[in-house]
């Protein structure tokens, strides 16, 4: 099985690859090609070009700066999964990328690749919308400017960069203060599929054990990122137990209307919403509180 | 559609190789078809089965998932590569003592994916043998003498060490 012809550029710089991508009219960026290679061999995707970002050395690093954790998009998954920065303060973030794909995907695929290409199932969209993360795109001659995880992903399969023109460069991971804690859940028939739901909480609880701020964000129920804000909201100033977990995960399920496909019917994962909500406000709220790891 | 063809030069088992390659070539077919290391498996050539797992400079990768022309200047290693002078590298005597290869058709794979876990983690516990190689399927189910080869490998590997 093989993808169809296509001219092949391997840059290695940014600014050359940016620059191809404005000028080669069908062309792709190559990112891991975990999804991308995949598609082209199927033929469900036949780009006249590659450009190949994989020697490009200035888009792979982890980096800290004034708090903010500073990722290059071309950083692979299992770097990043390795890292004790992450595991520590973006627990959510660790657990997305421990249960993405298998080792051979984690050792190849890089998170600007899996967000630019925005799959609905994937396991990182959720969790940088639930985190407040910022992407940076970038284009020829210079440009860059910044797109909050809220507003980057569009629909299924598309984000807010414009097509041929930009390039996800960085991702910025802002500091969360003391006493914040996340959770990451799926639910996937085996452990290398995508996720029939999944579920990234964020929060910060005060010293009384009132919830300052939360997010929780599900995947895999809707062609893009999906605020449960009506559990964001009863956990608002709320001392999170069991009984208000299943409220807040009840509220902010409810308007749900997930589809259904071979996987799952639209029943079985709301059901599941519900309950992986639940479960995910419960860990993130011991975590906050320095309960549990 | 003509396609012009690439010069690329890979080290595949501690060898340098050269070959002028369409850049839509995969690396699996690059490493079979063309340089005849065969034992780099292809099971389902969509990414899902892991038999045509290798080590790309350092790191597990899926060949059928990377282009050739991705693989210049690379450091290859194939199943081909574990065997030293005719003795069999401990990883594959474990396969064979313990019995975990019943049809073989996914070993090469299972036997790269151990190959990495055990270069960066020498004493790995039943879970993470297991999630090392939840990307190489067996569809012999053959999963229990596996992890157990591998562990018997790790043993081995770090008592001559340790000797």
């Amino acid at each position: 099985m093989r993808p169809a012809p296509f001219e092949y550029y391997a840059p290695t710089s940014l600014e050359e690859a940016l620059r191809l991508l404005s000028e080669k009219e069908g062309a792709k960026l190559l990112a891991g090609g975990q999804s991308l290679l995949a598609l082209m061999k199927l033929r469900l995707l036949t780009p006249t070009a590659l450009i190949d970002l994989n020697r490009i050395r200035e888009l792979r690093y982890i980096k800290e700066e004034d708090g903010w954790l500073l990722i290059g998009a071309m950083t692979i998954y299992d770097e990043l999964e390795q890292s004790p920065l992450i595991r520590e303060r973006y627990p959510a973030l660790h657990e997305a990328l421990y249960r993405l794909g298998d080792q051979q995907v984690r050792n190849r695929g890089t998170i600007g690749g899996s967000l630019a290409h925005a799959d609905p199932s994937a396991n990182l969209p959720p969790v940088m919308v639930a985190l407040k993360a910022q992407m940076v795109a970038a284009r020829a001659g210079g440009g860059r400017r910044v797109i909050q995880a809220d507003d980057f992903f569009v629909d299924a399969f598309t984000t807010a960069l414009e097509p041929d023109k930009e390039a996800l460069v960085e991702v910025r991971l802002p500091p969360w203060p003391r006493g914040s804690g996340g959770a990451y859940m799926k639910l996937s028939k085996r452990e290398i599929d995508f996720s029939i739901v999944e579920v990234a909480v964020q929060m910060t609880v005060g010293d009384d054990g009132g919830v300052k701020e939360a997010r929780v964000v599900l995947g895999s129920v809707a062609p893009k990122p999906y605020r449960a804000v009506g559990a964001e909201e009863v956990l608002a100033g709320a001392k999170v137990d069991e009984g208000l977990a299943a409220r807040a995960a009840e509220a902010g399920t409810r308007d749900l209307e997930p589809p259904s496909d071979v996987q799952a019917s639209s029943w079985y994962r709301k059901e599941v919403s519900r309950v992986l909500v639940k479960r995910a406000i419960l860990k993130a709220y011991a975590r906050a509180r320095g309960m549990e790891q | 559609m003509s396609q012009e063809l690439r010069h690329i030069r890979v080290k595949v088992n501690g060898q340098w190789y050269e070959a002028d390659v369409e850049p839509r070539m995969l690396l699996v077919d690059l490493l079979r078809d063309v340089l005849g290391f065969t034992g780099v498996h292809i099971g389902c050539d969509t990414g899902h089965c892991g038999a045509c797992t290798v080590i790309m400079d350092g790191r597990s990768v899926k060949s059928c998932m990377v282009l050739a022309v991705q693989a210049d200047g690379s450091e290859i290693m194939t199943v081909e590569g574990l065997e030293k002078d005719g003795q069999l590298h401990p990883l594959q005597e474990a396969f064979w003592e313990n019995h975990a290869l019943q049809c073989g058709y996914c070993t090469p794979g299972q036997l790269m994916s151990a190959y990495f876990l055990l270069s960066r983690n020498p004493n790995p516990s039943e879970e993470e043998i297991r999630k090392a190689i939840e990307g190489n399927l067996c569809r012999c189910t053959g999963y229990v003498n596996i992890v157990k080869a591998i562990k018997a490998a790790a043993l081995k590997m770090s008592s001559s060490k340790a000797g």
